[in-house]
């Protein structure tokens, strides 16, 4: 049988929650709920950044052999609109140490992509720093941080979706 | 079924052995087929003839909110690269060190 891999968002839970199939929502406040609560503000000036976004790869069905070449991307079209940016990151260093988990992680990341830069030709590597095989279930692979940062030039009222995409090889 | 069983393989080799799993094959790669486990998807031979096995594998794409998207199964050979797409049973030949990402 083949491997079944899965979309955790680790916001605020180390243990993370299955978003696989479900959205998750940049906001102000530090929870995977993608709920109205917590809106982003358009500020007057200078920039208003969400908590961070944080996922990770959950291998929920054992490869027969192993998987590899873990890597992130986005579509490459920014449908946010003017104003509001995504960065992202997996060099956790930027927030704090080498990989690992941090809640309530707001400041801008400092070694970060646009996410939008990010497409299926130059992806994020999601194996960079967690580098082991996969071979059994679990967490696996690099987290990756992501904010919305909203500047005063953003139009108010609720946002579309945008989709991230995670890649994998299978021996 | 998930995406990714829609299509098991199996692999030939000169001394007869047949293989549906692993990434060593005793023996010379002369067949590689992609059977498909629903129905009205295509069955999909690769008769080593001038051409050379390398390597076999798969590639998931998860998509956030949607879940396994589409799932390839890739043969490298060091003429061309083969990817079969899980979902629909269609293929693509391309040139043997080319990436596909959807």
């Amino acid at each position: 049988m083949s491997a079944v891999i899965k979309i955790f968002e680790m916001s605020a839970s180390l243990s993370g929650t299955d978003k696989t199939s479900s959205t998750a929502r940049f906001k102000l406040a530090d929870n995977a709920l993608a709920n109205v609560s917590d809106p982003l503000t358009i500020p007057s000036s200078g920039v208003v950044v969400s908590y961070s976004k944080q996922v990770r790869v959950y291998c929920a069905t054992a490869p027969s052999i192993y998987i590899d070449n873990l890597l992130a991307y986005s579509d490459g079209t920014n449908s946010f609109g003017a104003g509001i940016s995504v960065t992202a990151s997996n060099y956790s260093a930027s927030c704090g140490n080498p990989h690992v988990f941090v809640a309530n992680h707001r400041s801008t990341l400092t070694a970060s992509y646009n996410l939008f830069g990010m497409v299926a030709g130059t992806p994020i590597d999601l194996d960079a720093i967690h580098t082991a095989s996969v071979n059994a279930t679990g967490f696996c692979g690099d987290i990756l941080v992501m904010h919305m940062i909203v500047d005063n030039t953003a139009a108010p009222g609720a946002l579309g979706t945008e989709t991230l995409t995670i890649g994998y090889d299978e021996v | 079924m998930n995406i990714q069983d829609n299509y098991s393989w199996e692999i030939e080799t000169d001394i007869g052995n047949i293989y549906n799993s692993g990434n060593t094959f005793d023996g010379k790669v002369i067949r590689i087929s992609f059977i498909p486990k629903k129905l009205l998807l295509p069955r999909h031979d690769i008769i080593f003839t001038t051409f050379d096995f390398k390597k076999r594998f798969g590639r998931g794409f998860v998509k956030q909110s949607i879940g396994l998207k589409e799932y390839l199964h890739c043969v490298i050979t060091d003429k061309f690269r083969f990817y079969l797409k899980s979902s629909n049973g269609s293929t693509l030949i391309v040139d043997k060190n080319f990436e596909l990402y959807i």
